[in-house]
């Protein structure tokens, strides 16, 4: 099946720039370690793969487009690719047909769209419209990347900023209060003796 | 830090020595039920913390508890009651670590498992609550939990600074102070209205004081000392002795006073005291002579009813008479003769002689009536003459009393002038009344002159008084104010410890929110709702609520399945930014329970996700054809291998592993390779 230039495209008619779906979902797996590849068939269509898990994403014009071909196209790459899928083994079962539009799914087309992802058959479907952002395209491909969200790892003390902050007490009060000891009526005592040596000091 | 292998004797299910290599990438442990694969699980929690909590979520039962059931308990005896694991970081395998039965074996050292200085309290719990996620808790630790439990969860989880332990210190501080200021604000209050008041007395002495003069001082000391009768210049001595006086002067000066209106008021009762005795003789002569008509009266009373009493008893006589007169008016003469004496009589004479009887009858009446009505008079008078004699004795009597009253209130009088010293006489006791009244008034005016002495006195006392209350106060003042000082001081630290602790919460949570967002995106729980929202609130009591839509609450809206795998993107986002933990293995008690296949895909693709991201996952399936799913998609590598353990349950024997093998890698290039 040949197709050239039928995916969105930027400076298409929708006005302004807009995102090259192909291109960034090509950036999204390259940068999370995957070879990609663009399909002999078609320009809206990459090949990508891994240590683990390949698959191809078709860049589809409209979120009709997908619920109408989505089953065409799978057949479509199976049988384009059947001699490399029979080589790989146990790897075909982690085969992925992502199928992506820009336009909002409305109406019956919405669960069209998860029913093509329930559908288990040859391969796990990811079947999403409405990417228009680089996010979007990101949180459609998160099936296939690592985690994204990263933690912080540099903790700040939480002692240090307390300490910071009440320098207004005597600092002999502020170690009985923060120390490790906990309360104890002889550090009441002693807070209580350190501010009357201040008031006897000022 | 990874864990490289683990052996298990004689340990719940698990009988025999049970040995299980952990891939450095991914274990899938499978099994039908009862095979031991929460055994497994548990041996690693046990391991770390010579504890299973899951046991807390379980009740005991007939006094027993799934405690006493940690070690094997069938009938063959286990060859040894351990667990032994070893962990493995960058490659390199550490010492092995066992905890057995009796618990004197080493167990694994904190610093090999969490960084101290971050750690949250309890670190050891909190990293089993994170790392090891159960099928029967991963909603009861997430959605299911109150908010407030949630946040504390979380709190726990990603490993904030013991602030809670600080904050109950300073506290502790603050209410400490706030009782001590209490009592000292108490003392310090006491003074000042000490100081008022004898501010308040100096101020009344001093508009009575006189200035001391020596020549006037001596003078009214020594008439107050002749007043008095004492030989004394002591001014408290006389003053007192004054006192006594004026108080027995004026004793006695009220009692002339009384005394002398009394006897105005009796001069009245005199004059009625004699009338009295008038009237009584009045009375008296009144008697006498009623008591001797009422005599006369009894008397002829007595010959009256005699007279009644005799004619009464005649009369059946006449009344014979008068019934003889009717037989013989209607018998008539019998033959020229009386019927009743046979004598010969005329017509004329016959009746003549009836008329005779009947004369004698109704004379014989007359008479009759006569005297009863005379007696019924004669008792009448006498009853009339005993009333009159009985009132009149009566008003005797009463004036009798009223005239012993006044001879009683008479030597009354007399006693009181008697006591007075004065005889019964109003003049004389005026008189008297009018010296005392003289005598009060000269020893009050000494009294009155020689307190103005000693009032300057006391104003000396009471000015000493008010500076040493003074001083005192001042003490106390300055104790409260260094008190109310340290009490604003540790308040500054509470509330400051309180500042930090909410501010570091909510840095963090702000770097968990992504991670939540994220894993909620992958998992998908709800198709409608496509993100989740969580809100940290409350100052006192921190409170975490998880929100879908428009505030909707999950644990409310989902279904069972929907809010596990809620629950789960939740777990996942606290295990994922556990910065003080050490240890990057995470273990899961068969998660896919109630999770349909969509989910249960997801599922294993997050789990991927995890693997990629540099963690270990232990997971455990009863399904074998999910344990194939997991294997292939959990990416074993030369690197980071992955390993398959079948365990089975042989009757009386225990667990066993009933096949292990280590995953191969997939084909790295297929696809693109052309």
């Amino acid at each position: 099946m040949v197709d050239s230039g039928r995916g969105p495209q930027p400076g298409n008619t929708l006005g302004g720039d807009v995102m090259d779906l192909i291109a960034e979902a090509r950036s999204v797996l390259e940068r999370n370690n995957y070879s990609v590849i663009r399909s002999r068939e078609s320009d809206a269509t990459i090949y990508f793969e891994d240590g683990n898990l390949m698959g191809f994403i078709w860049a589809a014009p409209t979120v009709g487009d997908i619920c109408r071909e989505w089953e065409t196209r799978q057949d479509s790459f199976l049988k384009a690719n059947s001699q490399f899928l029979r080589k790989s083994d146990l790897k075909a079962w982690n085969l992925y047909a992502v199928f992506l539009a820009m336009d909002e799914p409305i109406g019956e087309d919405r669960s069209n769209l998860v029913g093509i992802e329930e559908d288990f058959r040859a391969a796990r479907k990811i079947a999403r419209g409405g990417i228009s952002t680089s996010k979007d395209v990101l949180v459609a491909l998160l099936p296939l990347v690592p985690i994204q969200a990263v933690v912080s790892v540099n903790p700040e003390d939480a002692l240090v900023r307390l300490k910071e902050r009440v320098t207004s007490v005597p600092s002999s009060a502020v170690e009985i209060v923060l120390g490790d000891e906990g309360y104890s009526p002889k550090g009441a005592d002693d807070i209580l003796r350190a501010y009357a040596d201040k008031r006897n000091r000022d | 830090m990874l864990i490289k292998e683990i052996e298990i004797s004689g340990f719940r299910g698990i009988r025999k020595k049970l040995t299980i290599p952990f891939g450095s990438g991914f274990t899938v442990i499978t099994g039908r039920n009862g095979s031991g694969k929460t055994s497994v699980c548990d041996a690693i929690e046990y391991l770390f913390t010579q504890k299973i909590t899951r046991v807390s979520a379980e009740q005991a039962e007939g006094g027993e508890r799934l405690e006493d059931y940690i070690w094997w308990r069938g009938k063959q005896r286990a060859p040894a009651n351990s667990i032994t694991g070893r962990l493995e970081d960058s490659g390199i395998v550490h010492e092995a670590w066992s905890v057995g039965k009796l618990g004197k074996e080493g167990r694994v050292p904190d610093e090999i498992l969490f960084d101290k200085q971050i750690a949250p309290r309890d670190p050891l719990p909190a990293l089993c609550r994170t790392s090891i996620l159960r099928d029967e808790l991963i909603t009861w630790l997430s959605t299911d939990l109150a908010e407030g439990a949630r946040a504390e969860f979380v709190e726990q989880a990603i490993g904030i600074v013991g602030t809670t332990q600080l904050e109950n210190t300073a506290g502790n501080y603050v209410a400490r102070f706030k009782e001590r200021l209490k009592p000292i604000e108490g003392e310090y209050n006491l003074l000042r209205e000490k100081i008022s008041g004898i501010l308040e007395e100096i101020s009344e002495t001093q508009n009575q004081a006189t200035v001391a003069d020596e020549e006037s001082l001596r003078q009214w000391t020594e008439t107050a000392a002749k007043l008095v009768g004492i030989q004394s210049t002591e001014v408290p001595k006389l003053l007192s002795g004054l006192a006594t006086k004026i108080a027995a002067t004026r004793g006695r000066a009220d009692q002339l006073e009384r005394l002398s209106i009394d006897l105005k008021a009796h001069e009245e009762e005199i004059s009625k005291a004699a009338e009295l005795l008038r009237q009584q003789e009045l009375l008296r002569a009144e008697m006498t002579k009623l008591e001797a008509t009422l005599k006369s009266a009894e008397a002829d009373l007595e010959v009256a009813s005699k007279n009644l009493k005799s004619a009464n008893e005649a009369q059946p006589i006449y009344t014979s008479l008068a019934a003889l007169r009717e037989h013989g008016l209607r018998v008539g003469l019998q033959d020229g003769k009386c019927p009743l004496c046979g004598t010969r009589l005329t017509e004329e004479t016959y009746h003549e002689h009836l008329q005779t009887i009947a004369e004698e009858v109704n004379q014989h009446q007359l008479g009759l009536d006569a005297l009863v009505k005379k007696e019924s008079d004669l008792q009448t008078i006498t009853s009339q003459l005993r009333t009159s004699i009985e009132t009149t004795r009566n008003q005797f009597n009463r004036y009798a009393a009223d005239h012993q009253v006044f001879e009683k209130t008479q030597a009354d009088m007399q006693e009181r002038a008697k006591s007075a010293g004065v005889n019964i006489s109003e003049d004389e006791v005026k008189t008297k009344f009018g010296i005392e009244k003289a005598n009060l008034a000269e020893l009050e005016k000494c009294s009155d002159a020689l307190k103005g002495f000693a009032v300057s006195e006391r104003v000396k006392d009471l000015l000493k008084k008010k500076s040493l209350a003074e001083l005192d106060a001042e003490e106390v003042k300055k104790q409260s104010e260094t008190v109310n000082e340290a009490l604003q001081g540790v308040s500054t630290i509470f509330n400051e410890i309180r500042r930090v602790s909410r501010e570091a919460l909510e840095e963090r949570l702000a770097s968990l929110n992504p991670l939540l967002s994220e894993l909620y995106a992958r998992l998908k729980p709800h198709v409608d709702f496509a993100e989740i929202k969580y809100r940290m609130r409350g100052d006192v009591k921190r409170l975490l609520r998880l929100e879908v839509g428009d505030g909707f609450n999950p644990r409310f809206t989902f279904s069972s399945g929907q809010r596990r795998a809620l629950g789960l993107a939740f777990l996942f986002a606290v295990y994922l930014s556990r910065r003080w933990c050490k240890l990057n293995t995470l273990i899961l008690d068969d998660p896919m329970q109630h999770v349909d296949d969509y989910r249960a895909l997801h599922l294993v693709e997050v789990l991927s996700s995890i693997r990629q991201s540099g963690h270990q996952v232990i997971c455990t399936v009863e399904d074998p054809a999910l344990a194939d799913l997991l294997c292939r998609r959990l990416r074993s590598s030369d690197k980071s291998s992955g390993v398959r353990v079948e365990l089975a349950y042989r009757p009386g024997s225990g667990v066993e592993v009933k096949d292990l093998s280590t995953v191969a890698p997939l084909p790295s290039r297929v696809l693109t390779a052309a």
